[in-house]
Protein backbone atom coordinates (compact mmCIF):
# COMPACT_ATOMS: atom_id res chain seq x y z
CA UNK A 1 0.00 0.00 0.00
CA UNK A 2 1.39 3.12 -0.80
CA UNK A 3 2.37 5.56 2.12
CA UNK A 4 0.01 8.22 1.13
CA UNK A 5 -2.87 5.29 1.63
CA UNK A 6 -1.70 4.64 4.68
CA UNK A 7 -1.81 8.12 5.74
CA UNK A 8 -5.16 8.85 4.98
CA UNK A 9 -6.51 5.47 7.14
CA UNK A 10 -5.01 7.52 9.99
CA UNK A 11 -6.16 10.60 8.71
CA UNK A 12 -9.73 8.48 8.56
CA UNK A 13 -8.68 6.76 11.99
CA UNK A 14 -9.03 3.30 10.62
CA UNK A 15 -7.36 0.72 12.60
CA UNK A 16 -6.07 -0.97 9.14
CA UNK A 17 -3.71 1.65 9.60
CA UNK A 18 -1.66 0.15 12.39
CA UNK A 19 -1.50 -3.21 10.71
CA UNK A 20 -0.49 -1.60 6.70
CA UNK A 21 2.39 0.00 9.17
CA UNK A 22 3.49 -2.79 10.85
CA UNK A 23 3.55 -4.86 7.69
CA UNK A 24 5.27 -2.28 5.44
CA UNK A 25 7.58 -0.96 8.39
CA UNK A 26 7.85 -3.73 10.96
CA UNK A 27 11.36 -4.72 9.75
CA UNK A 28 12.31 -1.10 8.94
CA UNK A 29 11.60 0.02 12.69
CA UNK A 30 13.04 -2.55 14.62
CA UNK A 31 16.33 -2.40 12.90
CA UNK A 32 16.17 1.44 13.99
CA UNK A 33 15.53 0.01 17.39
CA UNK A 34 17.58 -2.91 17.49
CA UNK A 35 20.51 -0.89 16.59
CA UNK A 36 19.95 1.76 19.46
CA UNK A 37 19.07 -1.20 21.60
CA UNK A 38 20.96 -4.25 21.14
CA UNK A 39 17.71 -6.18 22.45
CA UNK A 40 14.85 -7.74 20.53
CA UNK A 41 12.36 -7.20 23.26
CA UNK A 42 12.82 -3.78 24.35
CA UNK A 43 12.93 -3.38 20.42
CA UNK A 44 9.68 -4.58 19.52
CA UNK A 45 8.80 -2.87 22.99
CA UNK A 46 10.07 0.44 20.71
CA UNK A 47 8.25 -0.02 17.91
CA UNK A 48 4.88 -0.83 19.88
CA UNK A 49 5.12 2.24 20.94
CA UNK A 50 6.30 3.80 17.62
CA UNK A 51 2.44 2.39 16.38
CA UNK A 52 1.08 4.46 19.30
CA UNK A 53 2.55 7.57 18.96
CA UNK A 54 1.67 7.48 15.50
CA UNK A 55 -1.82 6.39 15.88
CA UNK A 56 -2.05 9.56 18.36
CA UNK A 57 -0.05 12.01 16.63
CA UNK A 58 -1.69 11.45 12.69
CA UNK A 59 -3.97 14.11 13.13
CA UNK A 60 -2.94 16.27 13.36
CA UNK A 61 0.32 15.90 11.97
CA UNK A 62 0.05 14.35 7.91
CA UNK A 63 3.56 13.35 7.28
CA UNK A 64 5.04 13.84 4.11
CA UNK A 65 7.22 10.77 4.38
CA UNK A 66 6.16 8.29 6.46
CA UNK A 67 9.53 6.12 6.77
CA UNK A 68 10.95 8.89 8.13
CA UNK A 69 8.39 10.04 10.13
CA UNK A 70 7.60 6.75 11.82
CA UNK A 71 11.75 6.25 12.01
CA UNK A 72 12.04 9.60 13.61
CA UNK A 73 9.57 8.27 16.73
CA UNK A 74 11.34 4.44 16.85
CA UNK A 75 14.92 6.28 17.18
CA UNK A 76 13.12 9.01 19.94
CA UNK A 77 11.42 6.29 21.94
CA UNK A 78 14.27 4.01 21.62
CA UNK A 79 16.87 6.51 22.99
CA UNK A 80 14.33 6.83 25.91
CA UNK A 81 14.10 3.61 26.83
CA UNK A 82 17.97 2.95 26.49
CA UNK A 83 18.57 6.14 29.01
CA UNK A 84 15.83 4.22 31.42
CA UNK A 85 17.76 1.05 31.50
CA UNK A 86 20.56 3.01 32.42
CA UNK A 87 18.78 5.29 35.17
CA UNK A 88 17.29 1.37 36.69
CA UNK A 89 20.82 0.10 36.20
CA UNK A 90 22.03 3.11 38.87
CA UNK A 91 19.01 2.64 41.09
CA UNK A 92 20.47 0.08 43.39
CA UNK A 93 21.37 3.02 45.53
CA UNK A 94 18.95 5.15 47.56
CA UNK A 95 20.71 8.39 46.56
CA UNK A 96 19.77 7.15 43.06
CA UNK A 97 15.85 5.90 44.54
CA UNK A 98 15.99 9.56 46.41
CA UNK A 99 16.78 11.54 42.93
CA UNK A 100 13.67 9.25 41.19
CA UNK A 101 11.53 10.41 43.52
CA UNK A 102 12.50 13.98 43.25
CA UNK A 103 12.22 13.65 39.48
CA UNK A 104 8.23 13.62 40.00
CA UNK A 105 8.88 17.38 41.51
CA UNK A 106 9.92 18.46 38.00
CA UNK A 107 8.51 18.85 34.86
CA UNK A 108 9.71 15.87 32.52
CA UNK A 109 9.10 17.56 29.31
CA UNK A 110 12.18 19.95 27.70
CA UNK A 111 11.48 23.20 28.05
CA UNK A 112 10.58 25.83 25.43
CA UNK A 113 14.05 26.97 25.61
CA UNK A 114 15.75 23.65 25.55
CA UNK A 115 13.77 22.90 22.12
CA UNK A 116 14.54 25.78 20.81
CA UNK A 117 18.17 25.28 21.67
CA UNK A 118 17.94 21.81 20.43
CA UNK A 119 15.93 22.78 17.10
CA UNK A 120 19.25 25.57 16.50
CA UNK A 121 21.53 22.94 17.26
CA UNK A 122 20.08 20.24 14.64
CA UNK A 123 20.09 23.19 12.34
CA UNK A 124 23.60 24.11 12.41
CA UNK A 125 24.29 20.37 11.80
CA UNK A 126 22.26 19.82 8.84
CA UNK A 127 23.81 23.19 7.40
CA UNK A 128 27.24 21.67 7.89
CA UNK A 129 26.24 18.47 6.37
CA UNK A 130 24.89 20.34 3.41
CA UNK A 131 28.16 21.17 2.65
CA UNK A 132 29.53 17.91 2.05
CA UNK A 133 29.43 15.21 -0.62
CA UNK A 134 26.63 13.17 -0.35
CA UNK A 135 28.19 10.15 0.15
CA UNK A 136 30.14 11.87 3.07
CA UNK A 137 26.38 12.80 4.31
CA UNK A 138 24.84 9.66 3.96
CA UNK A 139 27.55 8.20 5.70
CA UNK A 140 27.34 10.15 9.02
CA UNK A 141 23.56 10.03 8.84
CA UNK A 142 23.96 6.50 8.93
CA UNK A 143 26.08 6.04 11.26
CA UNK A 144 25.04 8.61 13.92
CA UNK A 145 21.06 8.74 12.94
CA UNK A 146 20.42 5.17 12.59
CA UNK A 147 23.42 3.63 13.94
CA UNK A 148 24.36 1.14 11.05
CA UNK A 149 27.43 -0.65 11.86
CA UNK A 150 30.68 0.43 9.56
CA UNK A 151 30.48 -2.77 7.66
CA UNK A 152 26.51 -2.28 6.83
CA UNK A 153 27.77 1.78 5.59
CA UNK A 154 30.68 -0.02 3.52
CA UNK A 155 27.88 -2.17 2.02
CA UNK A 156 25.96 0.81 0.98
CA UNK A 157 28.51 2.43 -0.84
CA UNK A 158 30.40 -0.70 -2.05
CA UNK A 159 33.41 0.99 -0.53
CA UNK A 160 36.02 -0.31 2.19
CA UNK A 161 35.67 0.23 6.47
CA UNK A 162 38.94 1.47 6.84
CA UNK A 163 37.18 4.68 4.14
CA UNK A 164 34.28 4.73 5.71
CA UNK A 165 36.11 5.12 8.89
CA UNK A 166 38.31 7.51 7.46
CA UNK A 167 35.33 9.66 5.57
CA UNK A 168 33.55 9.68 9.46
CA UNK A 169 36.76 10.75 11.12
CA UNK A 170 36.31 13.91 8.43
CA UNK A 171 33.31 14.28 9.03
CA UNK A 172 33.48 14.71 12.76
CA UNK A 173 36.56 16.70 13.07
CA UNK A 174 34.82 18.79 10.32
CA UNK A 175 31.54 19.29 12.32
CA UNK A 176 33.60 19.96 15.02
CA UNK A 177 35.44 22.90 13.71
CA UNK A 178 32.24 24.38 12.06
CA UNK A 179 30.26 23.79 15.62
CA UNK A 180 32.58 26.19 17.19
CA UNK A 181 32.59 28.61 14.61
CA UNK A 182 29.08 29.13 15.34
CA UNK A 183 29.63 29.52 18.67
CA UNK A 184 28.80 26.59 20.43
CA UNK A 185 31.33 24.63 22.74
CA UNK A 186 32.26 21.12 21.88
CA UNK B 1 28.48 19.77 24.48
CA UNK B 2 27.29 16.30 25.87
CA UNK B 3 27.49 13.75 22.96
CA UNK B 4 23.98 12.86 24.50
CA UNK B 5 22.49 16.31 23.19
CA UNK B 6 24.51 15.77 19.61
CA UNK B 7 22.48 12.33 19.46
CA UNK B 8 19.18 14.32 20.09
CA UNK B 9 19.69 17.03 17.51
CA UNK B 10 20.37 14.07 15.12
CA UNK B 11 16.54 13.20 15.52
CA UNK B 12 15.35 16.76 14.23
CA UNK B 13 17.05 16.34 11.14
CA UNK B 14 15.69 17.80 8.27
CA UNK B 15 13.33 14.51 6.71
CA UNK B 16 14.69 15.62 3.30
CA UNK B 17 18.25 14.03 4.65
CA UNK B 18 17.04 11.30 6.36
CA UNK B 19 15.41 10.13 3.63
CA UNK B 20 18.05 10.51 1.23
CA UNK B 21 20.26 8.04 3.66
CA UNK B 22 17.17 5.51 3.66
CA UNK B 23 16.98 5.50 -0.41
CA UNK B 24 20.72 4.32 -0.60
CA UNK B 25 19.93 1.51 2.41
CA UNK B 26 16.95 0.54 0.84
CA UNK B 27 18.46 0.06 -2.54
CA UNK B 28 21.14 -1.86 -0.77
CA UNK B 29 18.83 -4.18 0.95
CA UNK B 30 16.73 -4.89 -2.43
CA UNK B 31 20.05 -5.84 -4.10
CA UNK B 32 20.85 -8.47 -1.07
CA UNK B 33 17.62 -9.77 -0.64
CA UNK B 34 17.68 -10.97 -4.61
CA UNK B 35 21.01 -11.98 -4.76
CA UNK B 36 20.23 -13.89 -1.32
CA UNK B 37 17.05 -15.14 -3.16
CA UNK B 38 19.50 -16.67 -6.12
CA UNK B 39 22.14 -18.12 -3.83
CA UNK B 40 19.59 -20.04 -1.45
CA UNK B 41 17.56 -21.48 -4.51
CA UNK B 42 20.67 -22.73 -5.55
CA UNK B 43 22.23 -23.91 -2.77
CA UNK B 44 18.76 -25.63 -1.62
CA UNK B 45 19.01 -27.37 -4.99
CA UNK B 46 21.88 -28.54 -5.02
CA UNK B 47 21.07 -30.11 -1.14
CA UNK B 48 18.69 -31.80 -2.70
CA UNK B 49 19.87 -33.20 -5.58
CA UNK B 50 22.99 -34.58 -2.88
CA UNK B 51 20.83 -35.85 -0.94
CA UNK B 52 18.47 -37.70 -3.48
CA UNK B 53 21.88 -38.75 -4.90
CA UNK B 54 23.17 -40.23 -1.52
CA UNK B 55 19.79 -41.62 -0.50
CA UNK B 56 19.57 -43.68 -3.92
CA UNK B 57 23.33 -44.26 -5.12
CA UNK B 58 21.58 -46.01 -8.38
CA UNK B 59 19.85 -42.94 -9.38
CA UNK B 60 22.14 -39.92 -11.18
CA UNK B 61 21.22 -37.00 -12.46
CA UNK B 62 18.64 -37.39 -14.97
CA UNK B 63 17.39 -40.68 -14.67
CA UNK B 64 14.04 -39.77 -13.16
CA UNK B 65 11.68 -42.14 -14.32
CA UNK B 66 9.01 -41.05 -17.17
CA UNK B 67 10.60 -37.18 -17.01
CA UNK B 68 9.49 -36.92 -13.53
CA UNK B 69 12.24 -36.02 -11.15
CA UNK B 70 13.65 -37.87 -8.03
CA UNK B 71 11.30 -37.14 -5.58
CA UNK B 72 12.13 -34.45 -3.31
CA UNK B 73 13.64 -31.79 -6.58
CA UNK B 74 10.12 -30.45 -6.90
CA UNK B 75 9.15 -29.65 -3.23
CA UNK B 76 12.51 -28.67 -2.57
CA UNK B 77 12.72 -26.04 -5.52
CA UNK B 78 9.25 -24.64 -4.83
CA UNK B 79 9.97 -24.38 -1.05
CA UNK B 80 13.29 -22.26 -1.25
CA UNK B 81 11.94 -19.06 -2.84
CA UNK B 82 9.59 -18.69 -0.04
CA UNK B 83 11.64 -20.03 2.57
CA UNK B 84 14.10 -18.23 1.27
CA UNK B 85 12.28 -14.43 1.52
CA UNK B 86 10.69 -15.91 5.03
CA UNK B 87 14.08 -16.37 6.18
CA UNK B 88 15.38 -13.10 4.90
CA UNK B 89 12.61 -11.09 7.22
CA UNK B 90 13.32 -13.41 10.31
CA UNK B 91 16.90 -11.87 9.66
CA UNK B 92 15.64 -8.99 9.32
CA UNK B 93 13.82 -9.21 12.88
CA UNK B 94 16.07 -11.00 14.94
CA UNK B 95 18.93 -8.44 13.69
CA UNK B 96 21.71 -9.24 15.31
CA UNK B 97 23.13 -5.95 14.65
CA UNK B 98 26.24 -6.16 13.00
CA UNK B 99 27.13 -6.83 9.66
CA UNK B 100 27.86 -10.59 9.85
CA UNK B 101 30.76 -10.36 8.39
CA UNK B 102 32.21 -8.52 10.84
CA UNK B 103 34.37 -10.56 13.22
CA UNK B 104 36.02 -9.87 16.42
CA UNK B 105 38.56 -7.14 15.66
CA UNK B 106 41.81 -8.60 15.34
CA UNK B 107 45.47 -6.39 15.92
CA UNK B 108 47.60 -6.54 12.78
CA UNK B 109 50.52 -7.50 14.07
CA UNK B 110 53.19 -7.51 10.99
CA UNK B 111 56.23 -9.41 10.84
CA UNK B 112 59.74 -7.77 11.85
CA UNK B 113 62.51 -8.47 10.10
CA UNK B 114 65.82 -8.52 12.20
CA UNK B 115 68.55 -6.61 10.53
CA UNK B 116 72.00 -6.00 11.40
CA UNK B 117 72.16 -1.89 10.80
CA UNK B 118 69.85 0.55 9.30
CA UNK B 119 71.68 2.69 5.89
CA UNK B 120 72.61 6.18 7.01
CA UNK B 121 70.62 8.86 6.09
CA UNK B 122 70.98 10.75 2.36
CA UNK B 123 71.80 14.44 3.16
CA UNK B 124 69.99 17.36 1.24
CA UNK B 125 71.87 20.65 0.16
CA UNK B 126 70.55 23.56 1.48
CA UNK B 127 67.59 22.10 3.69
CA UNK B 128 66.07 23.98 6.15
CA UNK B 129 63.14 22.86 7.86
CA UNK B 130 59.87 24.77 9.27
CA UNK B 131 57.38 24.14 12.12
CA UNK B 132 54.13 22.39 10.93
CA UNK B 133 50.89 24.42 11.52
CA UNK B 134 47.59 22.89 13.05
CA UNK B 135 46.64 23.28 9.58
CA UNK B 136 49.16 21.70 8.67
CA UNK B 137 48.87 18.40 10.51
CA UNK B 138 45.25 18.54 9.97
CA UNK B 139 45.94 18.08 6.25
CA UNK B 140 48.75 15.31 7.13
CA UNK B 141 47.08 12.91 9.76
CA UNK B 142 45.34 9.86 8.44
CA UNK B 143 41.48 9.04 9.07
CA UNK B 144 41.62 6.69 12.11
CA UNK B 145 43.12 8.38 15.60
CA UNK B 146 43.81 6.69 18.65
CA UNK B 147 43.85 8.40 21.55
CA UNK B 148 47.31 8.23 22.84
CA UNK B 149 48.35 9.80 19.31
CA UNK B 150 49.13 13.51 19.40
CA UNK B 151 51.18 15.22 16.48
CA UNK B 152 53.66 17.83 15.65
CA UNK B 153 56.11 18.18 13.15
CA UNK B 154 58.62 20.18 10.71
CA UNK B 155 58.55 20.54 7.37
CA UNK B 156 61.50 20.28 5.21
CA UNK B 157 62.39 22.25 2.35
CA UNK B 158 65.23 22.56 -0.45
CA UNK B 159 67.26 25.75 -1.16
CA UNK B 160 63.95 27.16 -3.13
CA UNK B 161 61.69 26.77 -0.88
CA UNK B 162 60.08 23.51 -2.72
CA UNK B 163 58.91 20.71 -0.08
CA UNK B 164 61.45 17.76 0.18
CA UNK B 165 59.84 16.01 3.53
CA UNK B 166 57.71 15.97 6.06
CA UNK B 167 58.50 14.88 9.66
CA UNK B 168 55.89 14.23 12.03
CA UNK B 169 56.36 13.15 15.83
CA UNK B 170 53.39 10.92 17.16
CA UNK B 171 53.32 10.09 20.61
CA UNK B 172 52.62 6.60 21.97
CA UNK B 173 50.99 4.98 25.03
CA UNK B 174 55.01 5.05 26.43
CA UNK B 175 55.71 9.15 27.43
CA UNK B 176 59.58 7.94 26.57
CA UNK B 177 58.37 6.83 22.89
CA UNK B 178 57.76 8.83 20.02
CA UNK B 179 57.37 7.17 16.45
CA UNK B 180 58.71 9.53 13.47
CA UNK B 181 56.94 9.91 10.48
CA UNK B 182 58.90 10.93 7.66
CA UNK B 183 56.69 11.52 4.34
CA UNK B 184 58.78 12.24 1.50
CA UNK B 185 56.66 12.28 -2.45
CA UNK B 186 58.97 9.68 -4.06
CA UNK B 187 60.82 6.45 -2.55
CA UNK B 188 63.77 7.53 -4.04
CA UNK B 189 63.92 10.57 -1.73
CA UNK B 190 63.58 8.24 1.61
CA UNK B 191 66.03 8.29 4.24
CA UNK B 192 67.73 5.43 3.55
CA UNK B 193 67.18 2.06 1.64
CA UNK B 194 66.40 -1.57 2.95
CA UNK B 195 67.61 -4.62 0.53
CA UNK B 196 64.59 -5.89 -1.21
CA UNK B 197 64.88 -9.15 0.33
CA UNK B 198 63.29 -8.45 3.75
CA UNK B 199 60.00 -10.01 4.10
CA UNK B 200 56.71 -7.60 3.71
CA UNK B 201 53.87 -7.55 6.23
CA UNK B 202 50.37 -6.73 3.97
CA UNK B 203 47.60 -4.98 5.83
CA UNK B 204 44.72 -2.57 3.87
CA UNK B 205 46.80 -3.75 0.64
CA UNK B 206 49.42 -1.37 1.94
CA UNK B 207 52.94 -3.60 1.87
CA UNK B 208 54.80 -2.45 4.94
CA UNK B 209 58.83 -3.47 5.56
CA UNK B 210 59.05 -3.66 9.39
CA UNK B 211 62.35 -4.06 11.00
CA UNK B 212 63.67 -4.25 14.21
CA UNK B 213 67.44 -3.13 14.59
CA UNK B 214 69.15 -3.86 18.13
CA UNK B 215 71.58 -1.39 18.60
CA UNK B 216 74.91 -1.97 20.89
CA UNK B 217 74.07 0.83 23.20
CA UNK B 218 70.96 -1.05 24.29
CA UNK B 219 68.60 0.69 22.11
CA UNK B 220 66.22 -0.84 20.01
CA UNK B 221 65.04 0.44 16.92
CA UNK B 222 61.63 -0.33 14.98
CA UNK B 223 61.09 0.95 11.84
CA UNK B 224 58.61 0.16 8.85
CA UNK B 225 58.36 1.66 5.33
CA UNK B 226 55.75 2.19 2.50
CA UNK B 227 53.95 3.62 -0.26
CA UNK B 228 50.59 4.96 0.88
CA UNK B 229 49.06 7.30 -1.99
CA UNK B 230 51.94 7.78 -3.80
CA UNK B 231 54.32 8.69 -0.87
CA UNK B 232 56.96 7.11 0.93
CA UNK B 233 56.30 6.64 4.34
CA UNK B 234 59.04 5.86 6.62
CA UNK B 235 58.29 5.08 10.94
CA UNK B 236 60.75 5.17 13.11
CA UNK B 237 60.45 4.40 17.01
CA UNK B 238 63.61 3.75 19.24
CA UNK B 239 63.12 2.43 22.60
CA UNK B 240 64.89 -0.35 25.06
CA UNK B 241 63.97 -4.19 25.67
CA UNK B 242 61.91 -3.19 28.54
CA UNK B 243 59.50 -1.16 27.03
CA UNK B 244 59.86 -3.65 23.93
CA UNK B 245 56.19 -5.40 24.13
CA UNK B 246 54.28 -2.09 24.49
CA UNK B 247 56.42 -0.38 22.04
CA UNK B 248 55.62 -3.16 19.36
CA UNK B 249 52.01 -3.28 20.06
CA UNK B 250 51.85 0.61 20.34
CA UNK B 251 54.37 0.62 16.63
CA UNK B 252 51.78 -1.53 14.82
CA UNK B 253 48.55 0.27 15.55
CA UNK B 254 50.06 3.39 14.18
CA UNK B 255 50.97 2.11 11.40
CA UNK B 256 47.41 0.60 10.86
CA UNK B 257 46.46 4.21 11.41
CA UNK B 258 48.07 5.59 8.65
CA UNK B 259 46.66 3.07 6.66
CA UNK B 260 43.42 4.96 6.65
CA UNK B 261 43.87 7.59 4.22
CA UNK B 262 41.09 8.11 1.42
CA UNK B 263 42.60 8.60 -2.01
CA UNK B 264 44.31 11.90 -2.90
CA UNK B 265 45.38 12.23 0.70
CA UNK B 266 47.68 13.01 2.53
CA UNK B 267 47.68 16.14 0.30
CA UNK B 268 51.04 18.17 1.39
CA UNK B 269 50.31 21.25 -1.42
CA UNK B 270 49.00 23.42 1.24
CA UNK B 271 52.83 23.23 3.14
CA UNK B 272 54.76 25.97 1.51
CA UNK B 273 57.63 27.45 2.68
CA UNK B 274 57.32 31.00 4.52
CA UNK B 275 60.77 31.93 3.72
CA UNK B 276 63.68 30.74 1.79
CA UNK B 277 66.60 29.86 3.42
CA UNK B 278 68.63 32.14 2.00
Amino acid sequence: MQDAQIVELYLQRDESALRETEQKYGPYLTKIAYNILADLEDSKESVNDTYLKAWKSIPPHKPTILSTYLGKITRQVSIDILRKRGSLKRQASQYAVSLDELADCVPTAETPEQNIELQQLAEAIAAYLRTLSPQARCTFVGRYYFIDSIGEIADYYGMSKSKVESMLHRTRKGLKAYLEKEGYSV
Amino acid sequence: MKEEKLCDAMNLLPEDMIHETEQIRASQKKRRSSWLKWVSAAACLCLVVVGVLHMNPDVSPGTGTDGIMPGGITIGVDDSGDRDEESYKDADTTLDGNDQTEGPYIPWQPTFNTVSDIPSKIETNSYFTQELSEDDISAIEPGKQIGYMVYSGQAGFDGDGNLVDVQLSVTTTLPENTVSVMITPDAAARDYLFDEELIVSVNSNISYTVCQYDRTDGIITLTADAMINGYAFSFILDTTQHNLEQAKIDFSEILECFSYYLDGEPDLTSIVAEKNAN
